[in-house]
């Protein structure tokens, strides 16, 4: 889904922006559609005894977080794509669209609420413990990726300088701002 | 009743969260680069850096009982250490929702500004 994501994010400009779609089913699928537990003919049955997310529990428990994660968050999407179309950034404030989203914001925190599996992680304090170290453990890494990536641009050879556009691409330039951020007009 | 056993396969200590954290950011900007590699793009080092952090502590995991690791347990432990970077992601999530929502107020509330990249066009 990750991969889907990033190759929607390139645009149409490359071609392979087209398999984002069916890359991101297949990576829905895999989420979702996990194989059950062995049976007890089969050779990893009795070392799914001792692995929570092999066995039928511990994949239920995962499937269950699963959904209610991925209605949470695709709500919220929603929500805040149909607030943000709604209201005065793009064009007029439209009412009934803005109540809509709200309608898929609050779906949201609705999901939230009736997820227990908050409140139960919330509860302890070792788990709160875990999330503030992977936010460390986050911060660490983009700080480590920052500076090698500046290294990498640092030995990079620099491109010359290019040539200001002429007027014809001037124009174009400008008629395409005008008709995506100006409205048309 | 939605639960889910945190604690499973004996990782608990902080420091291995952690290290999750790293190995799971490594993973998904090694897997960002490798899907978005292009000709005006120079990602060389920042990926093998990044596949160096992430296969490191997975592969030293699945040798960590016997010394000899095999495909299917690395992809055992590549498993244990994403689910386990987005369980803690989905944990925050209400904290980022709030933010969501307090951005969306400011939003729905919000006239357009004066555009001068607009305005500049029109001159």
């Amino acid at each position: 889904m990750l991969a889907a994501f990033s190759m929607w994010r390139m645009g149409p400009a490359f071609k392979r922006s087209k398999f984002a779609g069916p890359i991101a089913l297949i990576g829905l699928a895999g989420l979702l559609f996990l194989p059950e537990q062995p049976l007890y003919f089969e050779s990893d049955y009795h070392r799914c005894e001792f692995i929570s997310f092999c066995n039928d529990d511990g994949r239920e428990s995962y499937l269950k977080v699963v959904f209610w994660s991925l209605l949470s968050i695709s709500s919220a999407f929603i929500g805040c794509h149909t607030i943000i179309r709604g209201s005065r950034i793009y064009s007029e404030r439209n009412l009934p669209v803005l109540a809509i989203g709200w309608f898929f914001l609050g779906l949201s925190w609705w999901t939230i609420a009736q997820s227990s599996w908050f409140a139960d992680a919330y509860s302890r304090l070792d788990v709160l413990a875990w999330m503030v170290c992977f936010l460390f453990g986050i911060a660490a890494t983009v700080y480590l990726f920052f500076h090698i990536i500046r290294f990498t641009e640092k030995i990079t050879p620099k491109d010359p300088p290019i040539e200001p556009l002429d007027d014809n691409e001037r124009r174009l330039v400008t008629e395409m701002i005008r008709r995506n951020i100006g409205g048309g007009n | 009743m939605v639960s889910f056993d945190f604690s499973f396969a004996g990782i608990g200590s902080l420091g291995a969260m952690t290290l999750i954290a790293l190995v799971f950011l490594s993973y998904c900007f090694a897997i960002h680069l490798i899907v978005t590699w292009n000709p005006y793009h120079r990602p060389v080092i920042p990926l093998v850096s990044s596949l160096i952090l992430c296969l490191g502590p997975m592969l030293a995991m699945s040798m960590q009982k016997d010394g000899h690791t095999s495909i299917s347990e690395i992809l055992e432990v590549a498993f244990l250490f994403t689910s386990l970077g987005l369980g803690v992601i989905v944990l925050w999530m209400p904290f980022i929702l709030a933010i969501v929502t307090f951005q969306m107020i400011i939003v729905s509330r919000k006239s357009p500004s004066e555009d001068p990249l607009m305005e500049m066009l029109d001159n």
